[in-house]
């Protein structure tokens, strides 16, 4: 079986992984401007905003926090790889599945 | 005209914040881009790692990251869920756009029969009074049957669900009533740092600002920071200590001093801004005679309104409502207190200044007002 690993690529990986929080900060910002739809029809029938529409924000929030966790804890695991790699500077001694990121 | 068929039956003309749905459509779909973006990005790490190494490590790894349990599968939930969000505001803005035509048009039709029944010189018979509140009464009815049709139209596009993998909180902390919107943690962090007197330094800093981006002269709308004991109109109502900002007579604001030490107060800034704003803007709406108010409808003179940051209709919107107060989000009017128009506009202004502003914006209002930056 071939084993090629290059030490440098999983920082960079890593490097890339960080970069993504850029994004995810921006919807975060979305998130948080994004206001509910008010729509006041007369007060005896109906006010959408009493409807339960705004704690749907919380969903997308809610999953943003999961992805910029994992986000967070995969970066770590390829640094954490490269650096183990580099450690022991020969591929085959490295055991199948020793170095996966979960 | 026939916005009076509206008050004679008691049925309010939906007001439909247009902007504020075309807002949030929009808003929405630059998250699915960001949410893609993000996605992108990872694809892009993980193709340069399988490019550079080889391996069952390897293969392991990038599964994982692939996998249902990776942070690249919620960013596509989030691309997913988002483009759901948009989709909804723009379908509940048809919704609400044909329901007001509906409604429109279901009052002229009664305009037009009033008239005619009127042409009909009925004298004074029981007819002439009869035959005028019955065709109102049906018109209320048509009109509710309208709004609630649209209202639980609206409920059934709002109605989905966003996919969440396991593990995601029911309840995520948050350090701002969303109603205020809120702020950067740097910001939070850097405001708690200040003093009272630097904190009213850039308050009055943010006053100035937006006032005069509104064409507003700012000397002409002082600004205070009474205590909770100087506002003795407030002491003994339900939430009396918690209001953060108020605009008392429409030509100045005052801030809670209590409450200054909030970061959330930037948002209550700009809101109270906005509140000002509004008055100058109607204002100058009350001044304006009807033929000119037809003219700039019809485009055919520049509407002098913009210069508030509203249109004709917008400021026509304001109108509608009659500013009710709620002390309190316990108070059984709050939901009609947030939804009148002008409340939901200076809360959105609010949220505009305060979520969109940077911590460099911050650094700068701090300078403009002398406040020395501390270290931190």
């Amino acid at each position: 079986m071939t084993v090629v690993f290059t030490p440098d690529s999983w920082d960079q990986a890593a490097t890339t992984f960080d970069a993504v929080q850029t994004s995810a900060d921006a919807i975060w910002r979305i998130l948080e401007a994004t206001v509910v739809p008010f729509v006041s029809f007369s007060k005896v029938d109906i006010a959408i905003h009493t409807s339960g529409i705004k704690p749907r924000n919380t969903d997308i929030a809610a999953l943003l926090f999961v992805a910029n966790s994992r986000r967070a804890q995969e970066s770590t695991k390829l640094t954490s790889t490269g650096a183990a790699y580099r450690a022991t500077e020969d591929a085959a001694t490295l055991g199948a599945g020793s170095l996966e990121a979960s | 005209m026939t916005s009076w068929v509206y008050l004679a039956t008691g049925v309010s003309r939906p007001m439909i914040t247009a902007r504020s749905l075309s807002r949030n459509q929009a808003m929405w779909d630059s998250a699915v881009v960001f949410a893609e973006v993000a996605t992108t990005q990872i694809d892009t790490a993980i193709t340069a790692l399988q490019n550079d190494n080889q391996g069952p490590a390897t293969d392991s790894a990038i599964a994982a990251l692939r996998g249902p349990d990776s942070a690249r599968h919620a960013y596509q939930l989030i691309a997913s869920a988002a483009r759901s969000y948009a989709d909804a505001h723009g379908r509940a803005a048809l919704v609400l756009t044909q329901c007001l035509t509906e409604m429109d048009a279901v009052a002229k039709q009664t305009v037009d029969d009033l008239d005619a029944i009127a042409a009909l010189d009925l004298g004074a018979s029981l007819l002439a009074v009869a035959l005028p509140q019955h065709r109102l009464s049906l018109a209320k009815a048509t009109l509710q049957h309208l709004e609630q049709a649209a209202a639980d139209e609206l409920r059934q596009v709002y109605d989905f669900a966003v996919p969440t993998p396991p593990g995601t909180p029911d309840k995520l902390p948050t350090y701002a009533d969303p109603e205020y919107g809120s702020v950067d943690p740097r910001i939070a962090a850097l405001w708690d740092a200040l003093e009272p007197a630097e904190q009213q330094a850039v308050l009055r800093a943010i006053v100035a600002e937006q006032l005069a981006a509104h064409g507003i002269d700012p000397a002409n709308v002082p600004v205070s920071f009474p205590t909770y004991a100087d506002r003795g109109d407030l002491q003994g109502q339900a939430g009396g200590d918690l209001w953060w900002g108020l605009v008392p007579s429409g030509q100045s604001i005052e801030f809670n001093s209590i409450n200054i030490d909030q970061p959330g107060i930037l948002n209550t800034a700009a809101h109270e801004v906005q509140h000002v704003v509004q008055d100058y803007a109607l204002a100058e709406y009350n001044r304006t005679g009807p033929e000119t108010l037809r003219q700039i409808e019809a485009g055919l003179i520049p509407d002098p309104f913009i210069k508030y940051g509203m249109s004709l209709a917008q400021v026509r919107a304001l109108t509608m409502g009659s500013y009710e107060s709620a002390t309190s989000t316990a108070d059984p009017n709050y939901p009609y207190y947030l939804a009148q128009p002008a409340e939901s506009d200076a809360r959105q202004a609010g949220r505009d200044l305060g979520t969109g502003m940077s911590y460099e914006r911050l650094l700068d209002l701090m300078v403009a007002s002398g406040v020395p930056i501390p270290d931190h």
